[in-house]
């Protein structure tokens, strides 16, 4: 538990760094670590590989010229970050450069929400045991639950999207992803990361 | 609020500033974290996050939740090395500033300070579109909007009483000014109706003002009755 809060504050303190210091030690690793997994994101989204890789550094710069408005004390390093790839994806869009086909694959077929083996090569081997409460909590769903926040967040698809896709009605998808949702915050909870206001 | 608490006068439950009572479902918050609502479903929670401190944390839970997945994905080798991002940084850094200041649109005053998004979307001096006796419409048509079946704002004069429908798809209103009582309860200003297909429901507007709403559907309304389906295709839906 001890490590858990220790390695989500070490990039919570890096992005403060950043922010008051104009620190680029502390940016250096910061984009190590984030820029490789909000690549991942954005082709999860669909994205084109040179798309993604565009987008993955524009992500990273607003990182760095953002990082001012950061506070460690609403929300976490990691949570700031999504947010600023998920608005710079939903811009691209409505910007109309390029339509995209989402992706209809689904949660069994990348067998996890999470991926294990990367733990293997991270440098910072305090991440091997963080964020064990969120993982738990994702394995504990059942698996059309996890399908359906799978399906949310990491392929951008709407209520009706969602349940064209799995061929079940929409007031499932709903209850099933109110489900979900109320299962992950008590993870959260127990993380003392709720309650944080948004970006 | 606190049960301890007095209720308000009526006078101040009316209040714009007083706290939306009827909210988006959970599942409707987690999308809008996850950026996977439609356009103009993602523009209508907008409004209502500036006006519920309530729904901005559960957002802020929500993203917390995108968060930690972020970390969990695998890494997709990034071609540019963190100096590469340096050298666009010193680059920018000594190019004059391009930072564009928040541009305002201007509101006509039926529509509240939080839901100013909604207002880029109007012209100057914008018609209303009759549709039935009482019932007026824009339409947002615009391509921004065209991963939505329809965005719309209604007017519905006072005491009006909406045909009975029900949804096959999913339907979310936002109440900008006036009020409306249906089978879930009333509905002030700032207040979402987040419906479920199988819910079938027949608003009335309150009598003392016009309705004004954010109607955003993904799929057709299916009203009862003949007559209503008359009235279906002017509703274009």
């Amino acid at each position: 538990m001890e490590k858990v809060r220790s390695a989500s504050k070490n990039w919570n303190q890096a992005l403060t760094d950043v922010g008051l210091h104009h620190d680029r030690e502390a940016f250096a690793a910061l984009y190590q670590y984030f820029a490789p997994r909000v690549k991942t994101y954005l082709l999860r989204f669909g994205l084109t590989e040179a798309q993604a890789e565009e987008l993955a550094q524009e992500a990273l710069l607003q990182v760095w010229r953002k990082a001012e408005q950061y506070h460690a004390e609403k929300a976490a390093a990691s949570t700031w970050i999504f947010c600023i790839a998920r608005n710079l994806f939903i811009d691209q869009q409505r910007s109309g450069r390029g339509k995209l086909e989402k992706s209809t694959d689904s949660y069994h077929e990348h067998e996890s929400l999470l991926d294990h083996q990367e733990y293997a090569s991270d440098d910072n081997s305090d991440w091997k045991s963080s964020q064990k409460h969120i993982e738990d909590a994702l394995k504990e769903l059942p698996l059309m639950q996890a399908q359906l926040v799978y399906k949310s967040y990491y392929q951008g698809k709407s209520h009706s999207e969602i349940a064209a896709d799995l061929e079940i009605p929409i007031g499932s998808v709903k209850s099933g992803l109110r489900l979900a949702f109320k299962k992950l915050r008590l993870s959260l909870a127990s993380d003392g990361l709720t309650g944080g206001e948004p970006v | 609020m606190k049960s301890a608490q007095i209720a308000p006068p009526y006078e101040l439950m009316n209040d714009a500033h007083v706290a939306p009572k009827h909210h988006p479902d959970d599942a409707t918050l987690l999308s809008y974290a996850a950026g996977s609502l439609s356009p103009g479903a993602q523009m209508l929670l907008q409004c209502h996050l500036a006006c519920c401190e309530h729904c901005r944390h559960r957002v802020a839970d929500a993203e917390a939740i995108g968060g930690d997945l972020l970390e969990h994905l695998p890494q997709s080798s990034m071609r540019a090395s963190v100096d590469d991002i340096f050298a666009k940084l010193d680059l920018l850094d000594t190019a004059p500033s391009l930072t564009s200041k928040a541009v305002h649109f201007e509101r006509p005053d039926w529509l509240p300070e939080w839901a100013e998004p909604v207002a880029q979307w109007l012209e100057k001096d914008q018609n209303w579109q009759r549709l039935a006796p009482g019932i007026s419409q824009i339409k947002f048509d615009q391509p921004n909007f065209s991963g939505d079946k329809a965005v719309r704002l209604l007017k519905i004069s006072p005491g009006t009483c909406m045909p009975r429908h029900g949804h096959s798809g999913s339907e979310l209103t936002l109440i900008l000014s006036g009020s409306y009582c249906d089978e879930t309860g009333r509905l002030c200003s700032g207040d979402v109706a987040d419906l479920d297909p199988d819910i079938n429901h027949q608003p009335i507007a309150d009598r003392d003002q016009d309705c004004i709403c954010l109607i955003v559907t993904d799929a057709p309304l299916k009203f009862d009755g003949w007559i209503p389906k008359l009235m279906q295709p002017f509703f274009g839906l």
